[in-house]
C-alpha cells in the first residue's frame, strides 16, 4: 500500500485516507467544487469561509521535507498540484471560465513569515517574472484546466503576463462577481492607479505591476511583484501568470496583480518584466523600488481561510486569530511597522471602495496584519535599493489614506530599544506593502479589542497561515523564534557576560533573569515590644549578678548595750533587798495544795522512813532549795529516818549540801539520820527497776558500805515499806517518771512532790488525779509554807528571803518588756508607715540613712 | 494487764499495721507536706554554708538514750546524718555537739557513715563531741563551739531545756540563723521567744521526712495525723460522756 | 560490713520487742529477760558515758595540741577534769573536798548561766515585736507573738505580788490560775500528746529498721 505523507504533519498515513490520521489535514487535494459548491461571491457579501485546510492537499515530493524548517530554502513546487489547495470560490471562478482555480491564493494578511524578497536586478517584467512555486501551478493548472474567471483573466490582460495564463483567468474575472471589477475598472480608467489600501492577498501566479516598494517593504514582497505577470489583476485572486492582459483590469488592480509578483519572485527577476504600460504609476513606481532580489518562497501550503469582500474579510480573519498581542518580536516589528506605516509610506491614493471600508472594522489589533506588509521607518536592510521614494499614489488610495487612516497609528509601546538591528527588524517585513495596503485600517476588530485599544498600543501579532509562514525569510523565522525583545531580555543582552551579543537564547523558564541574589540581613529584626521586653530582661538578669548592699551592723550595739541595762537594773533590783534585807512584798498567798502537804507531813510518826529522791539540775538548785527547804524543815521537825536517792549524778551531791546548808539545825549526819544511796542509773528503767526491788538496785550507799543494812534503812524491803516519797524535781518528765514508774508500787504510801515553777503545768494534772497527795511549787509554794509554818520556823527563810527579791525582779522584767514591747510597736508602726509612703511615691523606704528592708 | 496497757498495746500495734501498710503503699508515691519554713530555711542554709565555706552546727541535746527522751535524740541523729550527706563535699564538716554519751557515739558513728557513702576520707572523730554532762555544762560547752568554729548556721534538734536559750543567744549575736525544736515544752516556749525557726510540738519528728522522704517517714507522719486524730475523737467522747455522767 | 548493719539491725529489733511486749505481756520469763535487757542498757549508758569523757578529753586535747583560739580553756578543763577524777576516785565522793569543789565550782557556775536566762529571756521579750533589722534574722511581727507577750506578762504580774502594793485579786486569783492551769495546761497536754505519737512512731521506725542510727545504712551507700 502506497504511503502518503501528510503535507502538515509530514507522518506517513495510507494511500487510500482522505486525511491525515494524525493531525487531520487532508491528504489528498479537493476536487474543484461546482458553483453549486460554491456559490459565487457577488460585491458586498460575505465571502462565504472556505476551510484552507482543503487546500492542504498537495503532497510533498517524496524525499523531500513535508514543511520548511527556518533557515532552509524552500523547495520548488510545481504550483499545479497547489490547484487543490486553492479556496474554493476560487475554483469556482476558474470553473466558471473554464478554468481551473487557481491552485494556490496568497493571504493577503500576514507578511512576516514571507521571507525576504531579494533584490531585483531589474524591473521586473511581467513577462519574465518568475512565478513562486506556490504561485507557478496557477499558470499552469490555469493552462490546464482554462479556469480563469473574467475578472480575473482581464486582471491578467492587463499586466504583462506570460502568454496563456491570462486567458486562464479571465474567465474568472468575468463572473458575476466582476460586475463590480468593471465598474471599478470603469472608474479606475480615468483615475490614476493607486495602490489599494488593503493588503492584497497573493494570487499564485499573479505578477503584480513593476513599481517599486516603498520603503520598508519586505525584500520578497517587490519580487512578489516582479515575479508575476506584470498585469493587473485583483488582490490575491490571480496568479500572474494568469493574468489576463490588462486592459480589463482596473489600473490598481493591476498594478496591485504586479506587486506582489515582485516579492513572490524567488529568484532575482533579471531584467524583469517591463511594467506594463498600462498599470499605475504607483504600481509601476512599487516595481521599480522593488529591486531587491528575491527568492523563491517556500513551498508551503498555506491554507486559505477566507473570500472576498474579502480584503476586510481577510483582514478580520488574520486579526482574529490574534486577539491578544503575543510578546514577540514580530508583533512589535509588527508594531513598529506600524508606527512607521503612517511615516514611511508615502501617501496613496486607495480606491474608494477600500476607503469606504469602515475604519472601525480594523481594530489596533488588527494593524500587526496591516503592519505586516508596512515597512519599518527605518530603510529595510533587504531593499537597499527601494530607497527611491513613491513618487505618486493614485488618488483613490491617497483618498482612502487621507480618509481612513489616521496621520498618526496609534501604536503600542514600542520597545526602548530595537534589539533586533535594523536589519533584522526589516526582516520581520519581507514583503513590501502598497501604499494604499499599508493606509488600509483594521476594519474589524475594535469589536474584539477590548475598550482601551486605543490607549493599548500593544497590537496583537497575526498568526500567519502555515503557507504564509512558508513564505517568509529564514531571518524572519528565526526573529519569531527568538525572545520577544523585553526589557528582562534586554537586561540580559545588555548585562550579564553575554551582554551586547544578540540572538542569546533566553533564560530558561523558572531560572529567571541573571541577578545578584538577594541579601538578607543578618540583624535582628526586633519590634519596640520586643526591644523593650529584651532591655527588661536585660537588666534583670544583670541585677542578679551584682552584689545586694549588706545593711549595717547596727543592731548588735544596740543588742549588747540593752543586754548590760537589762543585767545590771537586775542584778541593782534583786541584789538590794537580799543584802538590806528591805522587805516591800506584803501579804501571802495560801495555795490550795499546801494544807495537804502539811497535813501529810504532820501525819508521819516518828521515825517513819521516808524516801528523798533529789532529781534536780544545780542551776536549779536556787529556786528549789528554797522551795524545799520549809517542807523538808517541817519533815525533819518529825524525826523520819531519810533514804536520799537521785537519777541525776549530780543529785547526791546536791542532796548533801541541801542537808549541810538547810537543815543543819537538825543534826542529821549521813549513816545516822539518813542514808544517801547515791545515783540511780537507768533513768525510767532504773526508777523502775528500784521501785520493784529497791535493795537489788540500790544495793550501796554513796560511801560505799551497804546501805539496806544501815539503821535508817531497817526494815526496809520494797518501796511501799517507806512511809512517804518526797520528790524534788525541776523537770516535769523526771517528775512524771517517778509518778509513772513508781507510782504503781506504792500502795498508800503518800508522794509528795515539790517542783519548779516551770514542772507545775505537767505536774498538777497528776495531784488533781490524786497520783500526788501533796505538791509545792517553786518558790511561792515555799514562801507560803514557810509562812504557815511561821510559829516552826525561827528567823527568816531562805524562800521569805527571796520572795521580796523576786517579786521586785519579776515585776522589773515586766516593766522593761512591756517598754520594749512598746518601743517596738511604735517603731514597727513608723516603718509601716514609711513603707507604705515610699510605695505610693514609688521609691525604698529609707531610715537613717540606709535603706530599710524587709520592713 | 490492765486495760489501760491493753489499749497501748493495741495503740502500738494499730500503728505498726499502720505504718507497714502505707509505707508499702505509697513508696513509689510523691509525699506532700505542708510547708514548714524552717526546714526550707534550712536547706538554703546548708547550700549557703557549702558555697562560702562555714560549717553547721548540729546540736543533739542533752537526753539519753535510755530515758524518753530518746525519740528526740534520735531525730536528731537522723538529721544530722541527713545534713552530713548534703555537706559531704563541703570543705568544713559539720560538728555535732551532745550532753549524753551514748548521743555522743551515734553521732561520731553517722559522720562517718555520711563520710563512707561519699566516699570521702575526711572524718574526724572530733567533729562529734560531748560537751558536758549536766545540761547546763552541756550548752556551756557548746558556746564555743558557734562562736569559733566558722558556724554559719545551728541545727538544734533533741532533747533542749532552759538552757537552750543560751545557745539561741549566742548564735543571734554571732549572726548567725537557728533552727530549734525540743520535745521539752519550756524549751519549746524560750525557742519561740529566741530562735528564728522554732519546730513546736511533734515538727522535730517530722525532719527526716522533710529532708529526704522516704516510705517510712511518709508512712509515719500520716500514722501521726491518724492517731491524732483518733485521739481527738476519745478525748470528745469520753468528755461527753463524763458530762453525761456515764463515766 | 553488710552483715555486721544486718547483726546489729536485728539486734535492735529484738531487743526493741521484748522490751516492748515485755511492757504490755506480764510473762515471767519475759519480765525476767526484758529486766535483764534494761539492765544491760543501764550498763552500757554508763559505759557510754565514760566514752563521752574521752571524748571531751580528746577533743580539748586537740585543740589544745592544735592550738586554737581557746586553747587554754581547754587546758583548764582537762586539768579540772582530772583533778577531780583522781581526787573523786581516791577520796570517794562524799568528802568535803569534793563537795568543796563542787559548790565552790559547778553549782556557782551552772547558778550563773542559769540566772542569766533571766537577761537573756527578758532580752528576747523585748525583741520579740521588733522589726527585721533590729530583730537579727528574724521578724516575728504578727498576732501570735503579740498573744504571745501578753500571755507572758500575766503569768509574771499573777505570780508574784507587785512591790509595794500586794498580789493584784483578780490578776492572781482569776486570770493567772486560768492561764495556767487551764490553757496553758491544755495545750501543754496537746503538744506532749503528740511529742509521745512521734515518739511512738520513731520508735516503730526503728524496730522496722527503717531508721539506723546505729551504723551505716546500707540504702544510703554505707557499707
Amino acid at each position: 500500500m502506497a504511503e502518503l505523507r501528510c503535507p502538515m504533519c509530514g507522518k506517513p498515513n495510507s494511500d487510500e485516507l482522505e486525511k491525515c490520521a494524525s493531525c487531520g489535514a487532508r491528504l489528498k487535494p479537493l476536487v474543484a467544487s461546482s458553483p453549486e459548491d460554491h456559490p459565487p461571491i457577488h460585491p458586498g457579501e460575505e465571502p462565504v469561509k472556505g476551510k484552507t485546510t482543503e487546500f492542504e492537499r498537495i503532497p510533498p515530493v517524496s524525499g523531500e521535507k513535508e514543511t520548511i524548517q527556518p533557515g532552509e530554502e524552500p523547495t520548488k513546487k510545481d504550483t499545479a498540484e497547489l490547484e487543490s489547495a486553492l479556496p474554493s470560490w476560487l475554483r469556482d471562478l476558474r470553473g466558471q471560465e473554464g478554468q481551473p482555480p487557481p491552485a494556490e491564493t496568497a493571504k493577503p494578511v500576514a507578511d512576516e513569515g514571507l521571507p525576504p524578497a531579494s533584490e531585483p536586478e531589474s524591473s521586473p517584467q511581467l513577462s519574465d517574472v518568475k512565478l513562486p512555486d506556490w504561485l507557478a501551478g496557477l499558470d499552469s493548472g490555469a493552462e490546464e484546466e482554462g479556469e480563469i474567471p473574467e475578472w480575473l483573466a482581464s486582471i491578467r490582460d492587463q499586466s504583462p503576463i506570460q502568454p496563456g495564463t491570462p486567458a486562464e483567468e479571465e474567465p474568472f474575472l468575468q463572473s458575476e462577481e466582476t460586475d463590480w471589477l468593471g465598474r471599478l475598472r470603469q472608474e479606475e480608467e480615468g483615475k490614476p492607479a493607486q495602490p489599494a489600501g488593503g493588503v492584497p492577498p497573493f494570487s499564485p501566479g499573479s505578477k503584480p505591476a513593476a513599481a517599486p516598494p516603498p520603503e520598508g517593504l519586505p525584500a520578497w514582497f517587490p519580487d512578489l511583484k516582479g515575479e508575476s505577470a506584470p498585469a493587473k489583476r485583483e488582490p490575491g485572486l490571480l496568479p500572474p501568470d494568469e493574468t489576463k492582459p490588462s486592459e480589463e483590469l482596473p489600473g490598481w488592480l493591476a498594478d496591485i496583480h504586479a506587486e506582489p509578483d515582485k516579492g513572490l519572485a524567488a529568484a532575482p527577476a533579471e531584467g524583469g518584466p517591463e511594467p506594463v504600460e498600462e498599470l499605475p504609476e504607483w504600481l509601476e513606481k512599487l516595481q521599480a523600488e522593488s529591486k531587491t532580489p528575491t527568492r523563491e518562497l517556500p513551498n508551503v501550503e498555506v491554507p486559505f481561510e477566507e473570500s472576498p469582500d474579502w480584503l476586510a474579510k481577510l483582514q478580520a480573519s488574520a486579526f482574529t486569530e490574534e486577539k491578544t498581542p503575543a510578546p514577540s518580536i514580530a508583533p512589535e516589528a509588527e508594531v513598529s511597522t506600524e508606527k512607521a506605516a503612517p511615516e514611511s509610506m508615502p501617501p496613496a491614493e486607495t480606491p474608494d471602495w477600500l476607503g469606504k471600508l469602515p475604519a472601525s472594522a480594523h481594530t489596533e489589533q488588527e494593524r500587526p496584519a496591516v503592519s505586516a506588509f508596512i515597512p519599518e521607518t527605518p530603510t529595510p536592510s533587504f531593499i537597499p535599493e527601494t530607497e527611491a521614494p513613491v513618487k505618486a499614489i493614485p488618488d483613490w488610495l491617497a483618498e482612502f489614506e487621507e480618509g481612513a487612516i489616521p496621520a498618526e497609528v496609534p501604536t503600542p509601546a514600542a520597545p526602548e530599544k530595537t534589539a533586533l538591528p535594523a536589519g533584522e527588524s526589516e526582516s520581520n517585513l519581507p514583503m513590501e506593502t502598497p501604499d494604499w495596503l499599508s493606509m488600509l485600517k483594521p476594519e474589524r476588530g475594535e469589536e474584539k479589542a477590548p475598550g482601551g485599544a486605543a490607549e493599548k498600543p500593544e497590537i496583537a501579532p497575526a498568526e500567519l497561515p502555515t503557507w504564509v509562514q512558508a513564505m517568509r525569510p529564514v531571518e524572519a523565522v528565526v526573529d519569531e523564534s527568538e525572545v520577544p525583545q523585553e526589557e528582562e531580555k534586554e537586561e540580559t543582552t545588555a548585562r550579564g557576560p553575554l551582554a551586547g551579543l544578540s540572538g542569546v537564547l533566553p533564560i530558561g523558564p523558572g531560572l529567571g533573569a541573571l541577578r545578584k541574589p538577594q541579601t538578607y540581613s543578618t540583624k535582628l529584626q526586633m519590634t519596640e515590644g520586643q526591644q523593650r521586653h529584651a532591655a527588661s530582661l536585660e537588666r534583670l538578669v544583670a541585677s542578679e549578678s551584682e552584689p545586694r548592699p549588706l545593711s549595717g551592723q547596727v543592731r548588735l550595739r544596740s543588742a549588747r548595750l540593752l543586754r548590760w541595762v537589762i543585767a545590771f537594773a537586775l542584778i541593782l533590783v534583786v541584789g538590794l533587798p537580799v543584802v538590806t534585807g528591805i522587805h516591800t512584798v506584803p501579804g501571802a498567798v495560801y495555795p490550795s495544795e499546801l494544807s495537804a502537804t502539811r497535813d501529810l507531813i504532820n501525819g508521819l510518826g516518828a521515825n517513819s522512813p521516808v524516801l528523798l529522791v533529789f532529781d534536780y539540775e544545780p542551776a536549779l538548785s536556787g529556786e528549789l532549795e528554797a522551795a524545799a527547804a520549809p517542807v523538808i524543815d517541817h519533815l525533819l521537825f518529825k524525826g523520819p529516818r531519810l533514804a536520799i536517792l537521785s537519777t541525776s549524778p549530780t543529785g547526791p551531791i546536791l542532796a548533801e549540801h541541801f542537808m549541810k546548808t538547810t537543815q543543819a539545825s537538825h543534826g542529821y549526819q549521813s549513816g545516822q539520820g539518813y542514808v544517801n544511796l547515791g545515783y540511780l542509773a537507768g533513768g525510767p528503767a532504773g526508777v523502775l527497776g528500784f521501785a520493784e526491788d529497791p535493795p537489788a538496785t540500790a544495793a550501796y550507799t554513796i560511801e560505799g558500805a551497804p546501805a539496806w543494812q544501815t539503821l535508817p534503812l531497817q526494815g526496809i524491803q520494797k518501796l511501799s515499806d517507806f512511809a512517804a516519797v518526797i520528790i524534788l524535781t525541776d523537770n516535769a518528765d523526771t517528775g512524771r517518771i517517778w509518778i509513772e514508774q513508781a507510782g504503781p508500787y506504792l500502795s498508800t504510801s503518800p508522794m509528795i512532790m515539790v517542783i519548779s515553777a516551770q514542772a507545775e503545768p505537767m505536774i498538777r494534772p497528776y495531784y488533781d488525779s490524786q497520783q500526788v497527795k501533796g505538791l509545792v511549787t517553786g518558790l511561792a509554794g515555799g514562801k507560803a509554807y514557810e509562812q504557815a509554818n511561821d510559829q516552826a520556823f525561827q528567823g527568816v527563810g531562805l524562800a521569805r528571803r527571796y520572795w521580796d527579791a523576786f517579786s521586785v525582779g519579776l515585776f522589773l522584767a515586766v516593766m522593761m518588756i512591756l517598754v520594749g514591747g512598746s518601743w517596738s510597736a511604735i517603731a514597727i508602726w513608723g516603718a509601716r508607715r514609711r513603707t507604705v509612703r515610699a510605695a505610693s511615691n514609688g521609691g525604698t523606704p529609707v531610715r537613717d540613712g540606709k535603706q530599710v528592708e524587709g520592713a | 494487764m490492765n486495760w489501760v496497757g491493753l489499749a497501748g498495746f493495741g495503740l502500738v500495734i494499730l500503728s505498726a499495721i499502720l505504718m507497714a501498710g502505707l509505707a508499702f503503699l505509697r513508696r513509689n508515691s510523691t509525699p506532700v507536706f505542708r510547708e514548714i519554713t524552717a526546714f526550707a530555711r534550712l536547706r538554703k542554709a546548708i547550700g549557703l554554708s557549702v558555697e562560702e565555706g562555714s560549717r553547721l552546727h548540729i546540736s543533739l541535746g542533752r537526753g539519753g538514750l535510755t530515758t524518753p527522751q530518746s525519740a528526740a535524740e534520735l531525730a536528731g541523729v537522723e538529721v544530722l546524718r541527713r545534713i552530713a550527706e548534703l555537706t559531704s563535699a563541703s570543705d568544713r564538716p559539720p560538728v555535732a555537739t551532745s550532753g549524753d554519751g551514748a548521743v555522743t557515739i551515734l553521732s561520731q558513728d553517722a559522720l562517718l557513715a555520711s563520710e563512707q557513702a561519699a566516699f570521702s576520707t575526711g572524718y574526724d572523730p572530733a567533729a562529734a563531741r560531748l560537751t558536758g554532762l549536766t545540761p547546763f555544762s552541756y550548752a556551756a560547752g557548746a558556746l564555743p563551739v558557734i562562736q569559733d568554729e566558722n558556724v554559719s548556721a545551728n541545727v538544734l534538734i533533741g532533747s533542749f531545756g532552759v538552757e537552750v536559750a543560751l545557745l539561741t543567744d549566742t548564735a543571734e549575736r554571732g549572726n548567725t540563723s537557728t533552727m530549734a525544736g525540743s520535745d521539752n515544752l519550756s524549751a519549746q516556749a524560750i525557742l519561740y521567744a529566741s530562735a528564728q525557726d522554732p519546730l513546736i510540738g511533734e515538727e522535730l519528728y517530722a525532719a527526716g521526712a522533710y529532708l529526704k522522704a522516704r516510705p517510712f517517714h511518709t508512712a509515719s507522719l500520716v500514722v501521726q495525723d491518724i492517731l491524732r486524730w483518733l485521739i481527738v475523737i476519745v478525748i470528745l467522747v469520753s468528755a461527753i460522756l463524763k458530762l453525761a455522767g456515764v463515766l | 560490713m553488710k552483715l555486721k548493719g544486718l547483726f546489729s539491725t536485728a539486734i535492735a529489733i529484738t531487743t526493741g520487742l521484748i522490751v516492748l511486749v515485755g511492757y504490755f505481756v506480764i510473762l515471767p520469763p519475759l519480765l525476767d529477760l526484758r529486766i535483764a535487757i534494761l539492765n544491760w542498757f543501764i550498763i552500757l549508758a554508763a559505759v557510754a558515758l565514760f566514752v563521752g569523757l574521752f571524748n571531751l578529753l580528746s577533743v580539748h586535747a586537740n585543740k589544745l595540741r592544735n592550738k586554737e583560739k581557746g586553747g587554754i580553756y581547754s587546758l583548764i578543763l582537762i586539768l579540772s577534769l582530772l583533778v577531780t577524777l583522781i581526787l573523786g576516785l581516791w577520796l570517794g565522793p562524799d568528802q568535803p573536798v569534793m563537795a568543796s569543789i563542787f559548790n565552790a565550782v559547778q553549782l556557782p557556775a551552772e547558778a550563773s548561766l542559769m540566772a542569766l536566762l533571766a537577761v537573756t529571756l527578758t532580752y528576747a521579750c523585748i525583741r520579740l515585736l521588733r522589726p527585721a533589722q533590729y530583730a537579727g534574722l528574724r521578724s516575728r511581727t504578727n498576732l501570735i507573738s503579740a498573744i504571745f507577750l501578753v500571755t507572758a506578762l500575766l503569768i509574771l504580774l499573777g505570780t508574784a505580788p507587785l512591790p509595794f502594793v500586794g498580789y493584784v485579786p483578780i490578776l492572781s486569783d482569776l486570770i493567772r490560775p486560768f492561764i495556767a492551769q487551764v490553757l496553758a495546761a491544755a495545750g501543754a497536754r496537746g503538744i506532749l500528746i503528740g511529742v509521745a505519737l512521734g515518739s511512738l512512731t520513731t520508735g516503730l521506725r526503728i524496730l522496722f529498721g527503717a531508721d539506723r542510727p546505729y551504723g551505716s545504712d546500707p540504702s544510703r551507700g554505707g557499707k
